[in-house]
């Protein structure tokens, strides 16, 4: 492996060479802010935040876009490359518009750590990204109190078209992340830029509202956006009437998928919140029944098994479950919808499972997943009354003080004994990713080896689609 | 007085530009032929080192060493750009070249294809041109009707109409059909320009230099104006002179003798008060420097340089904050939104120039535009962000009142 030898902040560092400089300080520990960069998407170095200076170089130059080379010296936090960042931040959040910093105790960027538990006798704030934005975290970090700037209007209009995927376009600050994401990895191309300098803007396709745009609602964009400017509706004061209602009853189904992000959020080490700990935490704000998900999921992976075993024999069989993926294929691929077999997901089988509960009490239905695109789904499909994501999970706790770090573990109040889901390396959940090439593993199936491929995001659907599904016996697709 | 000296605009008023034979006539493409004798690594060693050829375009970089990189890149496809988008405000030679002479531009390109091995290329047009491009079109036509592209296509095009696109990155997305942005170097255009492939850019008046250069040698070439910058360069003068216009001048003639001998002195009656020198984003000097060199050596302790070549002579009727404040408009209107600082920063130059000409906060917005200017020169994209507040700035130094002299009435009373 080919090294080259650097300087930064004095300290004197032999790293691999090709790397940038962004890479070579993480690696060494060294912590550069970023607003634009994103692990997995190709680097755009619009946001000039990751300025870094390098001594012989007149400007100061981007860490995530720029290679280190042999005896290159680097200062990562001089004075002149935080007034410059700090300058950029305040041009930025001159033009957003602020509204999370409306508490008093926490909402002073003047408080050097923001702790989610002072939060906890809070109103509310208004931005759904409050505590967890990382323009906000580098206000504070950059102590941004003033701005120097004329304030004016933020007067676009939210696009709420979608009831699921929101846009506010008041809070973008134009990194792109969420058309790289929506063009490049998942090859919807909706999210483009429009119009030049201050009027610069992410627009859905056309300029159109997001329900008239080609959006299949997969909610990457909401994954990859660094601020509140694109966000998953929220239910919050809603769920919580229905929590607190005598006259209903609550079903939850809680995904274990939603852990990593809030214990992320929480800030709190890996294992302190659990799924038992997130139960306890729901039945105090009043939750009745909570449920977890794997019966669901297994009985989502059932109907694809049996799907992939009636059918493997008569050529390649492709299953899918994503309601992300039927839009897309509606969109991009009419022509093979027939073709493949699209299986109920573990959202409609939980409200198959919750209609048969309806007793004398009317019954509310809560899905609490992290993946987005059943959000869309139970929207415009109607058959489960809310979904929560671990962000809006964390919101409410925040809001009702339901903190689940601080709560000792209860069982949850239906927990089945379901055999191993069948071809698991294929039919398990899975994580999306940014590569460019399907998964592939072999499953027995009917007593033979299969070929098998698992697209792990639209673009790669779009690369199977196109042609080279026919390489295999069983295609799952995922968004 | 040095006389003016013809290099690029040789053939201005000799010649019927729509007239490939006149062309011809006047000693046209017996440059391109000679080229074509000539090895290529030795064709850009001459541009290079014996003809010290550097862009004319704003940046001054060496010509032959762009072309030696888009030659040693190994790859089937490369291409050549003229870039005749001529945005920066107050230039107009790319304009008068074509105009008199757009053979030229061609003949220095088709040189540049051979060198470097490229088949196609692009003139990338100043929307605004239309003349310019019927011509290029005429000519590019002719040429090939007499055989003398040899296979060569070159396809000429309209540009998008922003300032930012005469940036060769940006003007390469453009060209590609994309937003009309700037691009992250590396890579280089040399190496991966036009749909990845390698890619000279060059501006107009380096282009029409090259056939001389070729034609009556490299050695001839040096011996024309400062050593530094050899041979000559186009200057659009304009402003409160008496005789406005195009002057091609020796690298080695003063401002001096720009604005005084050919230029006929500022009109009747007044005197200079500030010279822009190289277009609407560069900075000032005064009276006092008109004896400096116009040659990015000799400038660069008064702090400013060539530019596109565009020199603009203000009289002391002028306030310069005002003069300034119309350029913070123009940076706010042409910056293309990529990237933060310049998107946001551009506009708020332009309300602190606003609010200083309005006696609003004077010395507070003195101070933001001081710190901003910084940010911008440090942390912008291109260099469009990174200059735009270098004309407030050097305005800033040499004429403080002006921006300070702007109390309103009342202010003036409570004082
Ligand atoms: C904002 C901006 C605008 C520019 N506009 C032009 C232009 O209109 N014409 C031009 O030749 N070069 C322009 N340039 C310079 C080009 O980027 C490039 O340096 C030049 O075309 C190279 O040609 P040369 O080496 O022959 O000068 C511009 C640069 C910037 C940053
Ligand atoms: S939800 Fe998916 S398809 Fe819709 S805009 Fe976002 S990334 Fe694009
Ligand atoms: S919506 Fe979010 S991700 Fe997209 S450009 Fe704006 S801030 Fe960035
Ligand atoms: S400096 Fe201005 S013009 Fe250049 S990339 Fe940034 S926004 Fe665009
Ligand atoms: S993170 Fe490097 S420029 Fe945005």
């Amino acid at each position: 492996m080919p090294t080259v030898h650097i300087t930064i902040n004095d300290k004197n560092l032999t790293v691999e060479s090709g790397l940038t400089i962004l890479q070579a300080a993480r690696e060494n520990g060294i912590e550069i802010p970023t607003l634009c960069h994103f692990e997995g998407l190709p680097d755009k170095a619009n946001c000039r935040i990751c300025m870094v200076e390098i001594e012989g170089m007149r400007a100061y130059q981007p860490a995530c876009a720029t290679r280190v080379s042999e005896g290159m010296v680097i200062h990562t936090d001089s004075d002149g490359v935080r007034a410059a960042r700090k300058t950029t931040l305040e041009l930025l959040l001159a033009n957003h518009s602020v509204d999370c910093h409306h508490c008093l105790r926490i909402g002073s960027t003047k408080e050097p750590d923001l702790d989610p538990r002072f939060c906890e006798m809070c109103f509310w704030c208004d931005c759904e990204r409050d505590g967890f934005c990382e323009l906000q975290t580098l206000a504070r970090a950059y102590h941004v109190d003033v701005l120097p700037y004329i304030q004016h209007d933020k007067d676009h209009e939210l696009d709420l078209s979608l009831g699921s995927v929101v846009r506010n376009p008041n809070k973008c600050i134009k990194c792109r992340r969420c058309v790289e994401v929506c063009g490049e990895v998942q090859t919807v191309h909706n999210l483009s830029m429009a119009n030049r300098g201050r009027a610069t803007m992410v627009v859905p396709e056309l300029g159109k509202l997001m329900a008239d745009s080609a959006c299949v609602r997969c909610g990457r964009c909401v994954e990859v956006c660094p601020t509140g400017a694109v966000f998953m509706q929220e239910h919050k004061d809603e769920v919580l009437y229905y929590a607190h209602s005598y006259d209903h009853d609550t079903v939850v189904q809680l995904s274990a998928n939603v852990i990593p992000e809030l214990t992320a959020l929480y800030k709190v080490g890996l294992g302190e919140i659990t799924l038992k700990k997130v139960c306890a935490a729901l039945h105090k704000l009043g939750f009745q029944t909570v449920m977890s998900s794997e019966h669901a999921e297994k009985l989502a992976a059932d109907e694809m098994a049996d799907t992939i075993e009636r059918n493997v024999e008569n050529g390649p069989v492709i299953v899918s479950n994503s309601f992300a993926v039927k839009n897309f294929v509606k969109k991009f691929f009419p022509d093979m919808e027939a073709q493949i077999y699209f299986c109920k997901g573990s959202e409609k089988q939980f409200a198959k499972y919750v209609k048969r509960l309806e007793g004398d009490k009317p019954v509310k239905s809560v899905l609490i997943t992290n993946v987005l695109e059943q959000a869309a789904e139970a929207k415009e499909e109607a058959d489960i009354d809310f979904v929560l994501n671990a962000r809006e999970l964390y919101r409410l706790f925040l809001r009702t003080g339901g903190a689940p770090a601080r709560k000792y573990e209860e069982e949850l109040d239906k927990v089945w004994e379901d055999p191993p889901i069948r071809y698991e390396e294929l039919l398990r959940e899975a994580d999306w990713n940014f590569g460019k090439e399907p998964e592939e593993v072999t499953v027995t199936v009917n007593g033979k080896k299969r070929k098998c491929a698992i697209a792990h995001n639209l673009g790669q659907v779009r690369l199977l689609l196109e042609g080279s599904y026919t390489k295999y016996d069983v295609v799952r697709l995922m968004a | 007085m040095v006389k003016e000296i013809r290099v690029t605009l040789r053939n201005a008023g000799k010649i019927d530009p729509e007239s490939i034979e006149d062309y011809i006539r006047a000693g046209g493409y017996l440059a391109l032929a000679k080229a074509k004798k000539t090895e290529p690594e030795k064709l850009i060693d001459e541009i290079e080192h014996a003809g010290q050829l550097r862009g004319r375009g704003g940046a001054g970089f060496s010509t032959g060493y762009k072309w030696r990189g888009a030659y040693s890149t190994a790859c089937d496809q490369k291409y050549v750009i003229c870039n005749a988008d001529e945005g920066e405000p107050g230039t107009f030679k790319d304009r008068t070249i074509i105009e008199n002479d757009p053979h030229t531009i061609l003949e220095g390109m088709l040189i540049c294809a051979y060198a470097i091995g490229a088949r196609e290329g692009f003139i990338y047009v100043r929307g605004e041109y239309g003349h310019c491009i019927e011509l290029l079109k005429k000519a590019v036509a002719d040429a090939e009707a007499k055989g003398l592209t040899d296979g060569v296509k070159i396809h000429v095009t309209s540009g998008a109409g922003s300032y930012v696109c005469g940036e060769e990155t940006a003007l390469l997305t453009s060209l590609e059909g994309k937003r009309g942005e700037p691009r992250l170097k590396p890579p280089f255009p040399t190496v991966a320009g036009y749909l990845g492939k390698p890619t000279v850019v060059n501006n107009v008046e380096t282009f029409a230099t090259v056939p001389v250069i070729v034609d009556k040698g490299a050695e001839w070439f040096r011996k024309i104006g400062d050593p530094s910058y050899p041979g000559t360069k186009v200057f659009c003068l304009s402003g409160d002179v008496k005789n406005k216009g195009v002057y091609e001048l020796p690298t080695d003639a003063t401002i001096d003798d720009l604005v005084n001998g050919f230029g006929g002195g500022v009109i009747d009656g007044h005197q200079v008060k500030a010279i822009q020198m190289g277009g609407g984003s560069c900075g000032f000097i005064t009276a006092e420097n008109m004896g400096l060199a116009l040659n990015y050596d000799a400038l660069r302790p008064a702090g400013v340089s060539l530019g596109s070549g565009a020199i603009l002579v203000l009289d002391e009727e002028h306030n310069m904050a005002e003069f300034v404040r119309g350029t913070s408009h123009f940076f706010a209107h042409e910056s293309c939104g990529k990237c933060a600082p310049c998107r946001e920063g551009t506009s708020r130059l332009e309300e602190a120039m606003d609010a200083i000409c309005e006696g609003r906060d004077v010395e507070k917005n003195i101070g933001l535009i001081q710190k901003l200017a910084q940010g911008m020169r440090m942390s912008c994209f291109c260099p469009l962000g990174q200059g735009a507040g270098n004309p407030i700035l050097s305005a800033l130094r040499l004429f403080p009142d002006d921006f300070r002299g702007k109390a309103p009435e009342s202010a003036k009373e409570d004082a």
